[in-house]
């Protein structure tokens, strides 16, 4: 069998996991006699993880309750490694790293989720580029950009010293937008700052996802895969200031890959066109049933996409 | 490698009442649960595929409603194989077969059965002997009758490629008493027999023993564990007994019991099996975590014994 | 007017996480109280002699209630316990089968079956469907005159059987009874014979389900509280599992209150026709079962005042 180039991780939407373990696991089920304690603890995520065949996680920033279940992020690390999985990397935010004055506090604190990362033995920082638009007063000013510029250099320097690959990752809500991305992505220095293509931001955003990724592949060092089913979004509606993400009707901006309108199969033969090589996350925010879109995407990229690029 | 094992999973969704369902969005944003994620042959064959499984087995329970999708059962055995899924076979009770007369009426409901089988493209009947205990122990003339049904509706399966194995269930009329003396006395070129790990040990065999003793009929199991092994005979023979008033499980996921899987995967290496194996979680609240758990478990724990 | 609360509300078919629970004593004795803590006193049970086969606890037949519950009279002190103090009615809707006469001849068992139970649970009414579903009928269809005049003649008969029991006829949408069908039908039938009004049945036939009141007049003899928003552009009734669209899955039954059936000008209605006996809800096809409960409990409050 020929040697894989992706390695698919899953992204943890499961929220905070109260157990680590639950050895009395029938006891616990009896409590309720429902579904519940199908999904209370880790060893349970990590085993349908792999059940469906994802090789990886994809953490959060939010350290805390992993340390608090744990002891340490080490013993998470070598938990998570033990049952065969590794842990891709995290995800973070950069903060309001467009004003010059906040730099350093936003450089300080990604540093920290850089060294978390290496702890859990990682390779990718995805990091959102800004504050929302709506919120933070977009759109950027000429100062902001070059600021962004800055902000994420030093950060992604930071990151390559320690091993890993810090990739922007849009959100289509956020201050870095359709009207200057693309400059950022370009005007950032390549040795430190990569990018984590979300299929589904960028799409909403306004770019069309293929001609995005042939454009930018050789800044692209890992994704996250997930659909859409409202690309080119207009602007009020990305821009808006009631924290768009999360819709006051339940509408969702995102779903599984397959269950949009994104063209993956034609992602993927770019994929093959340029060699990629590395972690690609599945992410599911928005679905109701985690586990459903766990084997529904593994399905889908297993049997659909893997004929295509694997 | 290639593999020994193929492993199928037990259908217990119940009537699914869509083929596919191209409005999800739609239909999902009615009631924005998850609800709308377990409706349909399409998602849950994707799931099967999506958890590693290769095959499914069906219920004949279920036949009505996948009819009244697949009016031909060989359209519902290509849309599964589509989805990279295969029939493995199906399950079948036998009725009333320890009396005389009832034994050529078990036979066409067997023609019947395996004519379906072979639709679905499947190789195993799985069949549960007899009613349930409370309904009358087995006399001698009622087992010399179970045997006689079940040689002749074993032939009729081998005649059409479809291997017949006897189900036992714990709270069956072919129970601790006579079902190794059953076992034993039919013909072994038409009567197999599959193993339901969970189902025998609270009968009260030792797994791994009974396994050893009769791996020469075992052509395929059903795969569960259970926490409650050799469970006493006034529980077994009960009226009723399988689905408990406080909703007790008998039934539980490989390795959320007390079975010796670990063993048993030894002895299956010890004797190469080979076939088809199903992994049944009936009495799990949640099918699909069910699945995803076993997938896991099969093929990242025992698999490191014999795949 | 009385309410009562429909156990067809409660899955038993079909897949969702948790059905399973359905399966077990536990899970009905406390939906009981569910349902009392709900407001409502009184309930209506699908009626299935055969569930029992299929090893559960569904507390639909004598079977169940005699081997879970310790007979009639253990099942109703369960009910009782959780302030439910009434058995109103059961239903059942027989499948197609054979020749007229075979159907006939089922229809009629069957509903002497219910008459015998409905008697000793002290319901006041039994309801059935006198069309299959159309799909299912094959060769009968091609007998409908013969069929309908056969089973109106059934029910006069029935109707001297079941005494004080309200014998009722419900027109589903998937049936050759459906919407304003029904009339003609009602008026070759015995008048002890009620009419079983399914708001949602009736509307999804295109029918007004106010309207359809009125025409009954004083033959409704019980109300089925049904919900929904969905429309037959395509003629699903007459297709296989009706209930489940392949034109487009979408839930048919909505919970009480969430669809599109105007309860106001139904309540006027029943008002109008003078109107006394059991109005039942049936979130059949709810997604969540306590939650349906309550969102009746409030479209009940919000039309009654």
């Amino acid at each position: 069998m020929a040697e894989k180039n992706i390695k698919y991780s899953f992204m943890n939407h499961w929220k905070t996991l109260p157990y680590k373990e639950i050895p009395n696991f029938r006891d616990f089920y009896y409590e309720d006699k429902t579904n519940y304690a199908y999904y209370q603890s880790w060893e349970q995520i990590l085993n349908y993880t792999l059940g469906c065949g994802f090789e990886g996680i994809e953490i959060w920033p939010m350290a805390a309750p992993y340390i608090e279940t744990f002891g340490s992020l080490k013993d998470f690390k070598d938990y998570v490694n033990s049952k065969g999985l590794g842990i891709s990397g995290s995800f973070c935010g950069m903060g309001p790293g467009h004003i010059k004055e906040n730099i350093p506090a936003c450089v300080e604190s990604v540093k920290k989720t850089v060294d978390l990362v290496a702890a859990v033995g990682g390779r990718h920082l995805n990091i959102c580029p800004g504050v929302n638009y709506g919120e933070g007063g977009g759109p950027l000013t000429e100062d902001g950009i070059r600021n962004t510029i800055d902000c994420l250099n030093e950060m992604g320097r930071y990151a390559e010293d320690h091993g890993v690959l810090m990739g922007i990752h849009n959100e289509f809500f956020c201050i870095m937008n359709k009207d200057n991305h693309k400059r950022i992505i370009e005007a950032t220095d390549p040795k430190y700052v990569h990018y984590c293509l979300d299929t589904a931001q960028v799409s909403i955003i306004g770019e069309d996802l293929c001609t995005f990724y042939d454009d930018y592949h050789d800044r692209i060092v890992t994704f996250h895969l997930k659909d859409t089913a409202s690309p080119k979004m207009p602007d009020e509606v990305r821009y808006a200031a009631s924290n768009p993400e999360i819709q006051d009707d339940g509408w969702r901006w995102f779903w599984e890959p397959g269950l949009g309108v994104l063209d993956f199969p034609g992602l993927f033969k770019l994929m093959k066109k340029h060699g990629f090589k590395g972690w690609a996350t599945v992410e599911t925010d928005g679905s109701p049933d985690l586990l459903a879109s766990m084997a529904h995407s593994s399905y889908y990229i297993h049997t659909v996409l893997d004929k295509i690029y694997r | 490698m290639e593999k020994n094992i193929r492993y199928s999973y037990m259908s217990h969704w119940k009537d699914i009442p869509y083929r596919e369902i191209p409005n999800f969005r739609d239909f999902y944003y009615e009631d924005k649960t998850n609800y709308a994620y377990y409706q349909s042959w399409d998602q849950i064959f994707k799931y099967h595929a999506g958890c590693g499984y290769e095959g499914m087995e069906v219920a004949p329970w279920d036949l009505f409603a996948i009819r009244t999708l697949f009016p031909d059962l060989r359209e519902f055995r290509a849309f599964a194989e589509e989805r990279g899924v295969e029939i493995s076979g199906m399950f079948h009770g036998m009725n009333g077969g320890r009396f005389k007369e009832n034994i050529p009426r078990n036979v066409e409901q067997t023609k019947a059965a395996v004519e379906n089988v072979v639709l679905l493209g499947g190789k195993h009947l799985n069949v549960c002997p007899g009613e349930n205990y409370a309904d009358g122990g087995l006399d001698e003339e009622g087992i010399l009758n179970t045997i006689e049904c079940l040689n002749e509706m074993g032939r009729v399966c081998e005649d059409n490629g479809v291997k017949l194995g006897v189900h036992n269930e714990f709270f069956c009329i072919m129970n601790k008493p006579n079902h190794k003396r059953i076992i034993e006395a039919t013909d072994p070129r038409y009567v197999h027999y599959c193993l339901d790990t969970a189902q025998v040990s609270i009968i009260g065999e030792d797994l791994c023993k009974f396994y050893d003793d009769y791996h020469e009929r075992i052509v395929t199991f059903h795969l569960k564990d259970t926490a409650d092994p050799k469970l006493p005979d006034e529980i077994r023979y009960a009226p009723f007994p399988e689905i408990q008033d406080d909703g007790h499980r008998w039934f539980w996921e490989l390795g959320f019991g007390v079975l010796d899987f670990e063993g048993l995967f030894t002895l299956m290496k010890k004797h190469g099996f080979k076939g088809w194996a199903t992994v049944e979680t009936d009495g799990t609240p949640d099918l699909l975590a069910s699945m995803a758990y076993t997938g896991y478990y099969v093929r990242n724990v025992l698999g490191k014994i014999y795949c | 007017m009385k309410t009562a609360f429909s156990l067809e509300t409660v899955n038993t078919r079909y897949q969702e996480p948790n059905r399973n629970r359905v399966e077990s004593k536990y899970y009905w004795e406390e939906l009981f109280q569910l349902v009392g803590a709900g407001g409502f006193h009184a309930v209506e049970l699908p009626y299935d002699p055969g569930f029992m086969g299929a090893r559960c606890c569904f507390p639909f037949s004598k079977v169940v209630m005699d081997v879970k519950f310790g007979g009639v009279e253990g099942f109703k002190k369960v009910l009782a316990d959780a302030k439910i103090d009434k058995i109103a009615g059961i239903f059942a809707s027989p499948r197609a089968a054979g020749s007229v006469e075979q159907y006939v001849e089922g229809f009629k068992r069957s509903v002497k079956g219910m008459l015998g139970l409905a008697g000793e649970l002290g319901c006041d009414y039994v309801t059935v469907s006198a069309s299959p579903e159309y799909c299912t009928m094959g060769a009968l269809l091609d007998k409908k005159a013969e069929l309908l005049d056969a089973l109106a003649a059934a029910l006069g008969e029935l109707a001297d059987e079941a005494g004080d029991i309200k014998l009722c006829v419900r027109n589903e949408f998937w049936g050759i009874l459906r919407g304003a069908g029904m009339h003609d039908f009602m008026a070759k039938v015995d008048k002890r014979v009620g009419y079983c009004v399914d708001l949602a049945h009736i509307k999804i036939a295109g029918e007004d389900p106010a309207e359809f009141i009125r025409k009954a007049g004083d033959r409704v003899g019980v109300v089925i509280l049904t919900d929904t928003c969905f429309e037959d552009k395509d003629e699903v009734w007459k297709g296989p599992a009706p209930a489940f669209p392949r034109t487009g899955a979408t839930q048919v039954f909505k919970d009480l209150g969430q669809g599109s059936v105007d309860l106001c000008a139904v309540f006027a209605a029943l008002k109008e026709v003078g109107f006394d006996g059991w109005a039942t809800v049936d979130n059949r096809q709810t997604r969540q079962v306590s939650r349906g409960i309550l969102r009746a409990r409030y479209a009940l409050n919000a039309v009654e005042g």
